[in-house]
């Protein structure tokens, strides 16, 4: 086997569209270093492990910086409408029976917190060129439905541990699922999915145009 | 963008003019006489995190086998804010005894 051929497998270290982009021009440039290199023993071998294991390494952890945008919007999502479920029942009043908050801007509200601490966290995560791509449609994917599945679920239990009214409320997934909007089937559920969605969508629409007006202007 | 040690080192080479990457590790071995030496894997991670970041871009080359990179704009005065923050740190370094006085 050839060096060449060893650091060919080496490259597969680093994620497939790195490699796509890179992996030719490393392997050349790799080619140098070893012509040109008096050693090229154990010593020059480690050096090689090293830097790739060390690059690769660091490479898969900035390629992994929408996951944790995704959390974020996640946990923000998560705890707003937890905090907003948790209010409702600390100030359960009887006059309140009657009271439904409908699904559709619930989820709207929902998906502007979510669109909004994703921005948020994309900004702080990532540079401005790479701001508008696709990581903040991969965070959306992973978070969205993750958002509208868990709300509640967190401070829920803690209430129902804390707070013993808590206790004669809705059951678990009720909460998980629907939140405060007091919606009983898939179809409601599938409602607030859509107004999330569509309401982070236009959030995420409207936050990144300045940026695509500056790139027009370079 | 704060740049790493070895993204500095890479933006100090191209001041001098685009390079290509086996050109970019040798001028970052001999601006630091040989005390930082940077593999392809570093190289090119850090021409992938500047390159996002708009401090350099691909430039034309005659050689079609490789690509070649140069300094923009706003890769220049990223390089000018961290050679200011490194000269004020060597500054109190100096200040505080632990390099001696240049006077």
């Amino acid at each position: 086997m050839t060096p060449e051929r060893i650091y060919g497998v080496l490259l597969h270290l680093y994620s497939r569209r790195f490699r796509e982009e890179y992996g030719a021009d490393m392997l050349a440039a790799f080619a140098e270093l070893k012509t040109r290199r008096a050693d090229t023993g154990a010593a020059f071998w480690a050096f090689v492990l090293c830097d790739t294991i060390g690059a690769a390494t660091r490479e898969r952890l900035d390629a992994m910086r929408w996951l944790a945008t995704a959390a974020c919007g996640l946990l923000v999502t998560t705890i707003a409408g937890d905090a907003v479920a948790w209010a409702y029942r600390y100030f359960y009043h009887p006059y309140f029976e009657g009271f439904t908050l409908p699904v559709l801007p619930y989820g709207i509200a929902l998906g502007l917190v979510l669109g909004t601490s994703i921005a948020i966290a994309q900004r702080m995560l990532f540079p401005s060129a790479e701001r508008r791509a696709r990581h903040w449609m991969l965070a959306s994917a992973v978070a969205l439905p993750v958002a509208v599945l868990f709300c509640s679920a967190a401070i829920d239990r803690v209430a129902t541990g804390v707070l013993p009214i808590a206790n004669a409320h809705p059951a678990v997934f009720e909460v998980f699922a629907l939140g405060l909007a007091q919606s009983r089937s898939w179809s409601d559920l599938a409602t607030q999915c859509v107004a999330m969605a569509a309401s982070a969508l236009v959030l995420r629409a409207l936050l990144t145009r300045p940026s695509m007006r500056s790139r027009h202007a370079h | 963008m704060t740049p790493t040690r070895a993204e500095f080192h890479v933006l100090l080479a191209l001041l001098d003019g685009p390079r290509h990457g086996y050109g970019l590790m040798q001028d970052v071995e001999e601006l630091t006489a040989g005390r930082l030496q940077i593999g392809p894997g570093t190289l090119y991670t850090a021409i992938k995190r500047l390159r996002a970041a708009g401090l350099i871009s691909e430039t034309d080359t005659d050689d079609e086998r490789r690509r070649c990179y140069k300094l923009t704009r706003k890769g220049r005065s990223v390089a000018e804010e961290e050679a200011h923050r490194l000269n004020d740190l060597v500054r109190v370094a100096r200040k505080r005894g632990l390099l001696p006085s240049t006077s």
